[in-house]
């Protein structure tokens, strides 16, 4: 009797699989050739119903053949169906107009509170570290090396001469490297709830403040003024927005709102990705300047002056109003 | 199939309230993958390197490239492509891979959304820029660490871009066509089939004993009477079986 429903299960079996292979291999077939940028409304329609008949041969696999080989490959062609017909289109280069243009001047928009608060942050750093040094310059061996300290000392920048020692495309490349590495580590170090942020903003700071009262108290303040001014604006606007976004992140992970902390966490770095595309590609244009004008004795202070202020006021325009001329 | 399931499942929901489920690779496949990824990488920055300055210059340009400005083009030419190459290889080929790479693909594994797509570029840019602190403070320890801990076995980097790494599903291309012969031509039950072509394209890999034992009982199992010593015989006696 058992022996009898089995043969009878089989045979069942192989006549459905007989009927519905030909179906899977005309719909891998299709899976195969569609063309993504086609408006074949019937190619569309055969795939959405091609999909949902194989949905339910899915099921008819789970519960008669678990385990088997078509249940498997039922599962691997669900799966590119389900991308195929659920996954959102798709238009890179649409995106990041549309995030240049709209999407990252709101988020900026709208995280100026935090962006100002990050700003002083910085200067207020800059302003301790002035302090400290110029009260205790002992301390400057703190944020500078010792070969800087003895250059300084002998009346020099670290800086003149820098072109003898590489040559400014090395120069520019490592400098892009440093920067953009920096940038990301004060936009991701916010992932342990903020505090590695803040302590890259603060370093950096304190950093920018000690080295120019240090430069201040030989006389050289000026020198090294002239030496950043070029390259500075874009550089340490890109490193204060990376760092926002860092506060932003850490603060989402602090008070997660009404979203599971995971979620809150993606949706906020998504916004910090779209502002940071935005602003890292700035950090080329600052590393070609900081490689090519900056060292180079060839600049005086007003072309160097014009050239940060330019490239600055031109960074900040773009991030904080997009692209006005387009539309959605 | 997750009675099969020796790791970890992710399971996708889809519109239709069908789920199915992805088995998550661990930390042994993930580090698996990135130690090819890092050879494969240093190679073709070295390679590029050495490759353009023998195309373009001589070796001894590697004595004087570092220190005179003249030989800025030089300096660009040889170490640009060579540094994209090296940071961006892991976001360009997951992206054109569509969240593979070589070394995912040699460890069986693919990156995969949590709702069971392949990532976007936006995804993709973000677990890279993750990468500096899963790193820290070397050897990705950060990134171990949370691969080892976290449900899904992913890095920050992952959480934040909301993927994770999944094995590969190893579908034999010729399924459909083993799964009709048998339909249409054998006698033998779906699992038997299935067991029949797991020994076949195992064969290789076991030993004379292991064949004639394994063979042997699989024939007994389905109520063959044929029997031989014979590994040859016997496996042509399954191929035949099976249809093949």
């Amino acid at each position: 009797m058992a022996d009898s429903r089995d043969r009878n299960q089989q045979q069942a079996l192989g006549a459905w699989l007989e009927q519905r292979i030909p179906v899977w291999r005309d719909l891998e077939q299709l899976f195969k050739t569609r063309d993504r940028k086609s408006d074949d409304c019937d190619e569309a329609r055969r795939i959405i119903n091609g999909f949902h008949t194989l949905a339910s041969d899915l099921s008819l696999a789970r519960r008669n053949l678990p385990g088997s080989r078509i249940h498997h490959w039922l599962e691997t062609m669900f799966l590119k169906g389900h991308q195929l017909i659920y996954r959102a289109p798709g238009n890179t280069l649409l995106r990041i107009r549309d995030i240049y243009a709209f999407e990252s001047p709101a988020l900026i928009r709208a995280m100026s509170p935090l962006l100002i608060n990050t700003i002083l942050l910085f200067i207020g750093a800059i302003a301790c570290g002035w302090v400290l040094i110029t009260l205790f310059p002992d301390l400057a061996t703190l944020f500078a090396s010792t070969e800087m300290i003895n250059r300084v000392q002998s009346g020099e920048l670290w800086t003149d001469g820098l072109l003898n020692i590489m040559p400014s495309s090395l120069l520019s490349l490592s400098l892009m490297t440093n920067n953009i590495t920096v940038s990301f580590f004060a936009f991701s170090l916010g992932a342990f709830y903020g505090l590695g942020t803040l302590y890259i903003i603060t370093l950096n700071g304190l950093m920018l403040g000690g080295v120019f009262a240090f430069t201040a108290h030989y006389g050289l303040d000026g020198e090294l003024f002239k030496f950043i001014i070029a390259h500075g604006v874009v550089e340490l606007s890109v490193i204060c927005i990376a760092s926002a976004m860092g506060l932003k992140l850490g603060e989402t992970l602090l008070r997660p709102g009404t979203q599971t902390r995971s979620q809150a966490f993606r949706k906020a770095t998504r916004d910090a990705g779209k502002v940071l595309l935005v602003a890292v590609p700035f950090l080329v244009v600052a590393g070609l300047i900081e490689g090519y004008i900056s060292p180079d004795p060839r600049f005086d202070l007003s072309f160097r002056t014009a050239v940060g202020l330019s490239s600055g006021l031109f960074f900040w325009l773009l991030l904080v109003f997009g692209l006005p001329w387009l539309r959605r | 199939m997750e009675e099969y399931a020796v790791n970890d499942l992710i399971h996708v929901n889809s519109a239709d309230a069908m789920t199915t489920s992805l088995e998550i690779a661990g930390v042994g496949a993930r580090s698996y993958a990135f130690v090819i990824d890092w050879h494969i990488r240093l190679l073709l920055a070295l390679v590029w390197i050495y490759l353009a300055a023998f195309l373009f210059y001589d070796f001894s340009i590697f004595q004087t490239i570092f220190d005179d400005e003249s030989q800025d083009t030089a300096a660009w030419i040889i170490f640009m492509p060579a540094a994209v190459a090296y940071f961006f290889y892991h976001p360009i080929l997951e992206t054109a891979m569509h969240g593979s790479t070589p070394g995912k693909r040699i460890a069986g594994a693919r990156l995969m959304t949590l709702e069971g797509f392949t990532p976007g570029v936006g995804a993709i840019l973000i677990r890279n820029i993750f990468r500096l602190i899963d790193s820290l403070p070397g050897v990705y320890t950060v990134g171990l660490v949370f691969a080892i801990f976290t449900r899904n076995h992913v890095r920050i980097g992952d959480i934040a871009a909301g993927t994770v790494l999944v094995y590969e599903r190893d579908v034999d291309k010729h399924a459909l066509s083993d799964v009709a012969r048998q339909s249409l031509n054998s006698n033998l039950s779906a699992e038997h089939y299935d067991l029949l072509l797991e020994l076949l394209e195992r064969w290789p890999q076991l030993g004379k004993r292991q064949r004639i034992d394994i063979g042997q009982h699989f024939l007994r199992e389905i109520g063959d009477d044929f029997s031989s010593d014979n590994p040859k015989q016997l496996r042509s006696h399954l191929q035949q079986l099976a249809g093949r």
